[in-house]
């Protein structure tokens, strides 16, 4: 229901060009009425008054045009409570003719699309499929929402209005033409009994209620897209000068996608889609020991980054895509899915194989977060690194880590040495995961490419010019002597 | 970000970033539901989005900013904690951006929801 793309009486050049979905429209309305409650000043008051009747009908009509199992009487309520205030409007001539409330008149345009959308392709007691069902409760959820804020903003701007007029009329005991304490008080008692209804309904479905949306099935194409932006533009913005927010990010997408990712390759193994021996012997642990390297130099950087964390633009939204195109596979209306989910939404070995990509790229990207952790430009709040040296390193039998000016003021300092070796370290084990991660997955399909991050070899060295002899194997089960 | 409320805006913002960024550091070192691991990555993304709105001179005294939750709060219970202290209603002036992140912040307590 809330993927339905249609357009009926809007005119054809806009209907060709807009594709926005039921869920699109509904969730628009619910930013416009988040707006609403940014601009609520007194003199608003009356355009709001004319436009929420509007809003509650629209609502009214979007609620009633797709089936209910529940029959729950809220909206109705509602419905019914702001008929009764537009009669007495008509009665007492208050707010009076004159411009809406652009805000709520957005959000009145928003459900009246949506419902002109359901209307024709849907009749409203057409029996829900489960899934359907959901996506319906999900709907009204939101349309509840939105009411609900609309309520509150409007109640907010005639509690303010009214409080104005009372000033006004205990000071000069008259008001100006068009202007009504007590009309505007009676609309503030009937916008507070509807939001008060919205609330009610609202309590155990808000936010939980919208798990049940439907989803559209996922780009194949995007979990790629995803997995290569991200890999440059962490080499871009580490290779530049980052700050430790930004290392520190970068640490915390690439252990988002070892574990979600992780979660993927298992459930292509789960299904046979992948070698399942393999992944159980090799890759389950290879990525294990990737997740826990991750996980140490994170932790200290997390103690070392402070609460400041300015990310770099570039590198929070491609780590925002990449985490969105992993739980767009590995999530699910309940929450976790399960492999049959996950092969429905997307094809598993693909997936397995960007995932793969995506880790062993750790190993050069290992590379090039040591160089970024030891550039002596690197640094860090001087309480921060205070803290993170006496959580990590050895404390120094001469000297402070942090100069005490520095810190009382905590400003930014250069990472004190023993810090930026354990640093060191750590990136060290990322790329040693990395390397085993990339040999332990060769049969997904995906090789590295040497980097130029690494250390350079040209065989000057004398070690680089000696025969190399791999190790001697150890000794294996039947094989004691 | 102006700042015309007695109550302070700002620092209500700056107290939804002290517990967005508490929130994402409770995954544990190693292990762990990967749930939890992308709920706590998301709490850094919504903190960093809520940071940038931000001016860059609260940066030094974010530290000092109390923020009141029990030491065995979940990333979920953070989550929802820093939703219930975000600004909602405001008169006059509207920067954009804030609308934004209360709505990744709202999509951030669907997700906790479900995890927790």
């Amino acid at each position: 229901m809330t993927t339905t793309t249609h357009a009926s009486r809007t005119p054809a050049s806009r209907r060709l060009d807009d594709e926005r979905t039921v869920g699109d429209r509904l969730l628009e309305a619910d930013i416009a009425v988040r707006e609403l409650l940014w601009d609520a000043p007194p003199d608003t008051a009356k355009a709001k008054a004319r436009s929420w009747g509007e809003v509650v009908e629209a609502a009214a009509e979007l609620w009633s045009s797709f089936p209910d199992r529940t029959g729950d009487p809220s909206m109705d309520r509602i419905h019914k409570l702001t008929v009764g205030m537009h009669r007495t409007q008509q009665r007492t001539g208050w707010p009076g003719p004159g411009e809406g409330d652009p805000h709520l008149e957005r959000v009145t345009e928003n459900l009246s699309r949506a419902t002109e959308m359901i209307s024709s392709r849907r009749h409203p007691t057409a029996p829900l499929s489960e899934l359907g069902h959901l996506d319906s409760e999900a709907a009204r959820t939101r349309i509840m929402h939105v009411v609900y804020v609309a309520s509150h903003g409007v109640g907010q701007s005639l509690w303010q209005y009214n409080r104005d007029l009372r000033r006004l009329l205990n000071a000069k005991h008259r008001l100006n033409q068009g202007q009504s304490a007590d009309q505007s008080h009676n609309l503030l008692v009937r916008v507070g009994a509807a939001e008060q209804l919205a609330a009610s309904y609202l309590q155990g479905r808000w936010p939980a209620g919208l798990n049940g949306q439907h989803r559209d099935p996922v780009e194949p194409a995007r979990l790629e897209q995803a997995v290569a932006s991200w890999d440059v533009q962490a080499r871009r913005t580490l290779a530049a000068a980052p700050t430790v927010a930004d290392v520190l990010f970068t640490v915390k997408v690439e252990r988002d996608l070892t574990l979600s990712g992780g979660r993927i390759v298992a459930a292509a193994a789960d299904l046979g889609v992948v070698d399942a021996e393999q992944h159980r012997q090799r890759l389950e642990p290879a990525f294990a020991q990737l997740d826990e390297a991750w996980g140490r130099l994170g932790g200290e950087l997390e103690q070392l980054a402070g609460r400041a964390r300015r990310v770099d633009p570039e590198l929070l939204r491609c780590g925002t895509e990449l985490r969105a195109s992993l739980r767009e596979i590995s999530a699910d209306l309940g929450g976790q899915a399960g492999p049959a989910t996950m092969a429905q939404r997307a094809d598993l070995q693909a997936a397995s194989l960007e995932v793969h990509r995506g880790l062993i790229a750790a190993v050069d990207l290992g590379f090039v977060l040591r160089d970024a952790v030891t550039d002596p430009a690197l640094t860090a709040p001087a309480r921060s690194a205070q803290v993170a040296c006496l959580l990590f390193a050895d404390q120094p039998d001469t000297a402070a880590w942090v100069d005490a000016g520095d810190a009382y003021a905590n400003r930014p300092v250069p990472l004190p040495d023993a810090l930026r070796q354990s640093l060191s370290e750590r990136s060290a084990s990322v790329v040693a995961a990395g390397l085993r991660v990339d040999s332990a997955g060769s049969f997904l399909g995906a090789t590295r490419q040497p980097s130029t991050a690494g250390p350079v070899i040209d065989g000057r060295a004398h070690e680089e010019r000696a025969i190399g002899l791999p190790p001697a194997p150890g000794p294996r089960y039947g094989c004691d002597r | 970000m102006n700042d015309s409320n007695p109550g302070g805006r700002t620092t209500a913002w700056m107290r939804v970033v002290a517990i967005l960024t508490l929130a994402a550091d409770t995954a544990p070192p190693r292990g762990g539901d990967p749930n939890l691991h992308s709920l706590a990555l998301g709490a850094q993304i919504v903190a960093s989005h809520a940071l940038a709105l931000l001016p860059g001179e609260v940066d030094g005294v974010l530290e000092d900013v109390v923020i009141d939750v029990g030491p065995a709060a979940t990333v979920g219970d953070l989550i929802r904690a820093a939703n219930a202290a975000a600004p909602r209603d405001r008169n006059g002036d509207g920067p954009g951006g804030a609308v934004a992140v209360l709505a990744a912040l709202d999509a951030l307590v669907v997700e906790a929801e479900v995890v927790s």
